[in-house]
């Protein structure tokens, strides 16, 4: 029957009674009141309510709580608190000497690998080109030799006279070692994050 | 804030406890009848209260200024949740009787507060009221429980709510209104319960 301001009063209501609506919401509400007499209960019911409210009785505090020095001293944690921190602690440091040495021993150890010889591509000297040389086709991105097919660089004129020496194979190249005890390392480190969580559960608790 | 109460901040501030303490008494009974009224019991309330005042201590290095009134009333209504969250986790039953029973704490007290101007009919009359309204609020979620308490059992305006709980403007009356149906919904069922004098009129 009314529609959109009968829900919107309705919603209204609650705060009608102080100060919680604005004037152009009061009006509304006002309006609305006098033709509806589901809002108007409405409104009996809950001013009745806050009435009741306003009306409970305070209760007194039953001492003082003025805070004396004594209060200020944090009461001492739970013991699972201690063991938690020493847990923690010891994690800590037995995952720092153990990172600390398996990082050592890697450097240290004759462990090294064999690279695979790299042949490089031949390089060309890059000089002026003549003019006869410009007018050349683009030669094809790739060559073959030895039955190899090698990459060029892109779009150089062809040389057709490839260096004959063969390039010296690199160096060994060192390895290194991966971490040896990287799964007890993990295992620590998780065991340092929860003893440090656990040890700050307590200390709240506590 | 009054000029007595920023001077009092400042030394409180600086580590004074005396001055501290001028503002406990000031405003302890505003926080007990929050913290009573949320908890529902004397036990925890008081307990809750000190908690807050040493919190709010050593905590008072980081009050920026504003209303105290509100800064003290959030650490407070932080206690309080914190104190039902502990409940959540270890349900126990209480050795005493809550407030919103009969016979309960509220009942012994009344021959000392009887000592006032005020009708001792009256009284027993009002603790009736003040029982069911604590049962009917104890119903209540906490966040609807807190804006309710501090502003119709504490008078506290919308902005000092909002301060107080952290919260936008308008969260403290879509709140506010929920708790209010709530309530009302609740005493109109348990009528009979209450003294003919506070009944809704047909």
């Amino acid at each position: 029957m009314f529609g959109w301001k009968h829900k919107k009063v309705k919603a209204l209501l609650p705060l009608y009674g102080d100060k919680g609506l604005s004037p152009g919401e009061r009006k509304i509400v006002e309006e609305h009141l006098q033709s509806c007499k589901e809002c108007l209960a409405e409104w009996e019911s809950l001013r009745w309510t806050i009435s009741l409210l306003r009306d409970v009785p305070r209760v007194p505090a039953p001492r003082p709580f003025v805070v004396r020095v004594a209060d200020l001293k944090r009461a001492p944690a739970p013991v699972g608190f201690y063991v938690a921190r020493a847990f923690t602690a010891v994690a800590t440091i037995a995952l720092i000497l153990l990172l600390g040495f398996d990082l050592f021993a890697s450097q240290l150890a004759p462990f090294s690998v064999k690279a695979p010889a790299i042949t490089p591509v031949p390089t060309q000297e890059l000089s002026p080109q003549p003019e006869a040389v410009r007018a050349l086709p683009m030669a094809p991105t790739t060559v073959e030799k030895g039955g190899e097919v090698r990459s060029l660089n892109f779009g150089s004129p062809i040389s057709t006279q490839l260096p004959e020496e063969t390039p010296a194979p690199l160096p060994e190249q060192r390895a290194r070692l991966p971490l040896r005890w990287l799964p007890l390392e993990i295992a620590l480190g998780l065991g340092a994050v929860l003893g440090g969580i656990m040890s700050w559960i307590l200390r709240r608790r506590g | 804030m009054p000029d007595e109460e920023r001077e009092l901040v400042e030394r409180a501030r600086k580590g004074d406890l005396d001055a501290f303490n001028s503002l406990v008494i000031a405003y302890q009974d505003t926080a007990y009848n929050v913290a009573f009224r949320i908890l529902g019991n004397h036990y925890d309330a008081s307990d809750a209260v000190q908690e807050a005042f040493v919190k709010a201590f050593k905590g008072i290095g980081n009050f920026k200024g504003g209303s105290f009134k509100s800064w003290l009333l959030r650490i407070v209504t932080n206690t309080c949740r914190d104190v039902l969250r502990a409940y959540k986790r270890k349900p126990t039953t209480p050795l005493y009787p809550p407030a919103s029973e009969k016979g309960g704490i509220e009942q012994e007290r009344v021959a000392f507060l009887s000592s006032n101007a005020e009708n001792p009919d009256n009284y027993v009359e009002r603790q009736e009221l003040a029982h069911l309204i604590q049962q009917a609020i104890d119903l209540l979620p906490f966040d609807q429980k807190a804006v309710i308490v501090l502003s119709d059992l504490e008078g506290c305006d919308y902005n000092e709510i909002a301060e107080a709980l952290g919260i936008p403007l308008g969260t403290v009356k879509s709140r506010l209104s929920r708790a209010r149906a709530r309530v009302r919904d609740y005493l109109l069922a348990h009528q009979e319960l209450l003294p003919p004098r506070y009944r809704l009129k047909p």
